[in-house]
């Protein structure tokens, strides 16, 4: 006789209803319709074996935690800034991406992780914000103040596709937690992306299948290592479309939504 | 059950939840989210030791949140009259 959840069940009822535990801790993190990079949640990330001939999938936090933070509370002031001791406030470090250009260089925290590390990040698509200016009805000329309309943007025939990566495990040295985080890279943006990343003007490096194995297994030098980054997906192989603005909010936040007047997208390239 | 209910929305306390319904090693769960700042709660129907059923979490430790959801989502199949 065992108890679960303070109900007296049997033994292979007990049984039954941990191997159920098992395999939704397998399964239940694959489902997630949105990933929000604010949350630092866990995510489904594919990581090679030692032996770079296999990967499991496994769950990841989102925000990549350089080795030199000691505790959780060094994470948490990188993550949202904090006031030191004389008042001066330091800006959060956001290290959800990893800037392909800037992958090697020298004293960036993402060096070692993109030569040992390398990983994939599983996708069935991302959002991303286009800002629009409308113009002033008087002068004529753009606002300053942008209205930012959201898209999702998918791979065409795809289910799901693959992001670099890069991860690194971490140790918290006053309570002993285990964590690896990552952060997906990120490449300049593609013809699409230009029009609905048109702030920033990037992407995350969206790989096929066989620059996925070779990101994930192969033995890449440096100069392979900034060629795979800086991969930038075609334009022809994507889609986006315009999503309503409480997305993180509702239901389905991949849904379509129409917004009225909103210069349509060019997609003849 | 319908087959084709995979897929539904049910009420709760604070507004609507929507519920997956998935087969992991023919056991039925049920995995329900939220719209407010509420995880994700998975559930299945499990038996106790006198043969009665009831509602519980997967993993264990939201009983009373899988009693509650338990009963709306077995509300969603009953035949409607």
């Amino acid at each position: 006789m065992c108890f679960y959840n303070g109900q007296k069940v049997t033994h292979a009822e007990f049984i039954r209803l941990k191997q159920l535990e098992k395999k939704v801790a397998n399964f239940d993190f694959l489902i997630h319709q949105l990933q929000i990079g604010f949350d630092y949640g866990l995510n489904a990330v594919l990581k090679p074996n030692d032996e770079k001939n296999d990967f499991d999938i496994v769950q990841m936090e989102w925000g990549f935690i350089p080795s030199y933070l000691r505790t959780r509370e060094d994470v948490n002031k990188m993550r949202h800034g904090y006031k030191d001791a004389s008042g001066k406030f330091h800006p959060p470090i956001t290290t959800l991406n990893a800037v392909c250009e800037e992958l090697l260089k020298p004293g960036k925290i993402y060096k070692e992780a993109a030569v040992k590390r390398r990983c994939l990040v599983l996708s069935t698509g991302f959002y991303e914000w286009r800002h629009i200016f409308p113009l002033n009805k008087k002068t004529g000329l753009p606002l300053k103040t942008a209205n930012k309309i959201p898209y999702f943007i998918t791979v065409k025939d795809r289910g799901y596709f693959f992001m670099a990566g890069i991860w690194q495990s971490w140790t918290d040295r006053s309570t002993g937690e285990y964590v690896e985080t990552f952060a997906i890279v990120t490449t300049t943006a593609n013809k699409l992306m230009e029009q609905v990343h048109n702030s920033k003007m990037r992407m995350p490096t969206i790989l096929n299948e066989d620059l996925a194995y070779e990101w994930m297994f192969g033995d890449l030098d440096e100069k392979r290592i900034l060629e795979i980054a800086a991969t930038q997906y075609p334009t022809q192989e994507m889609q986006a479309c315009t999503i309503a603005k409480d997305f993180r909010e509702i239901i389905d936040p991949a849904k379509e939504f129409e917004y009225e007047d909103l210069p349509a997208l060019e997609f003849n390239f | 059950m319908n087959p084709g209910d995979d897929n539904f929305e049910i009420e709760v306390a604070g507004g609507k939840a929507k519920v997956q319904r998935h087969s992991i090693s023919e056991q039925m769960i049920f995995r329900v989210i939220f719209l407010v700042k509420i995880p994700p709660l998975v559930l299945t129907h499990a038996t106790r030791e006198n043969g009665n059923r009831f509602w519980t979490s997967i993993p264990k430790g939201r009983q009373s949140e899988a009693e509650e959801i338990g009963k709306l989502i077995a509300e969603h199949f009953k035949p409607k009259q």
